[in-house]
């Protein structure tokens, strides 16, 4: 005959029940990834109170088209007089991107400016390698707003690549014999890296987690004390 | 939404073993579990979109429970044949362990299977997961008092259930 307490312990024993981790995070990511699929609405069709950012989006990519066939804007480079009009021109594009795009898109005109410096090095190198560091800063200030936790991962990996365009036009830029300098934006740029790899790594860390993304995990956390912060954060969107 | 989806995040990684476990011991194999539990996990993030949920833990249980209800009904299968069917997946490796492990185990869980519903539940939340009698009510949607007799009273019928058959 078992005594109430002994019936307890056995029901207590019931604990050892658990479901198979691989199941878990299988059936988290069809849960929460599904979805994420079917609400994806791209940045252009977002709706403000009635009034279609796509319609906006149209107008200024008329205008953007009329100057591009006349190539005014784009074959202009440092030094030539229309040059600060292209400038101008895509400072006042970034109002119009979303938040999330935001660091992305100031790498790519970091990147833009790199590839002015090495069509036209001897015109107007100040103003450009000046212009070169604010969009590595704002990058960087871009950067921090934002959560890779929740991120599209395709914003993330315009980040990763536009990263690694950044090193290889800045090599070949002072392989020209121009000194790009830029220590500080730098510094900024790889203090915001490391933050968004150390958040992923902490939600990865809190998450259950198969055996094949603990692996990727550990790899990823080596990567980061490493310091290699880039290549942690494209190790995780490969073997997403 | 993707702050929803974070949060919700946190709460299938704290809730999904328990709720996983609930259902598990009253079905009557692993995929069956398996099935119930997504949809679980399913429609409670279907409904956390929508409104505000004070208290996740005790909505998913209600899900789950109204989930294995409509299991039962739907299949017309009853809970006293299936359920006693359904072996626990044993952590032990050795002979004489596991004997006993699973006589034991499947002994108590064949008994849980032939209470009513209200007494499985509540035996379970209370004993298994180690929840307050406050939180059971609000699962249970009963009063503090009401769940309190409701446990007495399922725990004294499991331990005849199990007396007779061991």
């Amino acid at each position: 005959m078992l005594t109430e307490k002994q019936l307890i312990s056995k029901i207590q024993e019931l604990r050892q029940i658990k479901p198979s981790q691989n199941w878990v995070s299988f059936t988290k990511s069809q849960i929460l990834g599904e979805d994420e699929k079917r609400s994806f609405t791209p940045f252009w069709n977002y709706n403000f109170g009635g009034f279609r950012l796509k319609f906006a989006m149209a107008s200024i990519m008329t205008l953007a088209l009329m100057l591009g066939s006349f190539g005014i804007l784009e074959r202009s480079l440092p030094g030539d007089v229309l040059y600060s009009v292209r400038s101008a021109f895509h400072k006042a594009q970034t109002v119009l991107i979303p938040e999330q795009e935001k660091p992305a898109y100031q790498l790519k005109l970091a990147n833009d400016r790199l590839d002015d410096l090495a069509k036209a090095p001897a015109k107007n190198l100040a103003p450009t390698i000046i212009e070169f560091q604010a969009n590595i800063s704002e990058a960087a200030k871009e950067l921090t707003k934002m959560d890779a936790t929740t991120s599209n991962p395709v914003m993330i990996r315009k980040i990763v690549d536009a990263n690694k365009k950044i090193n290889e036009n800045k090599l070949k830029v002072e392989s020209l014999g121009f000194l790009i300098g830029a220590e500080k934006e730098t510094a900024e740029w790889n203090t915001a890296l490391g933050k968004v790899v150390g958040d992923v790594i902490k939600d990865l860390e809190g998450s259950t987690l198969s055996d094949g993304k603990q692996e990727v995990l550990a790899e990823m956390k080596k990567l980061f004390e490493e310091g290699k912060y880039s290549e942690s954060l494209e190790y995780y969107l490969i073997n997403q | 939404m993707a702050n929803q989806k974070k949060e919700f995040g946190k709460i299938y990684d704290k809730y999904i073993e328990k709720i996983y476990r609930f259902i598990f011991v009253r079905v009557s194999s692993e995929d069956i579990a398996q099935d119930i539990c997504s949809e679980t996990f399913l429609r409670g993030w279907e409904s956390f979109k929508t409104q505000k949920i004070d208290n996740p833990q005790a909505f998913l249980y209600r899900i789950a429970r109204n989930l294995v209800i409509d299991h039962y009904r739907e299949k017309g299968r009853t809970k006293i044949i299936s359920a006693e069917y359904a072996s626990i997946p044993d952590p032990r490796a050795g002979f004489e362990e596991k004997i006993a492990f699973d006589s034991d185990l499947n002994q108590v869980k064949a008994a849980l299977s032939k209470l009513s519903d209200d007494y499985q539940t509540v035996v379970v939340l209370r004993y298994l997961e180690d929840l307050p009698i406050a939180e059971i009510a609000k699962a249970l949607d009963k009063t503090e008092d009401a769940t309190r007799v409701t446990l007495h009273r399922a725990l004294k019928a499991l331990k005849n259930e199990v007396n007779r058959t061991a």
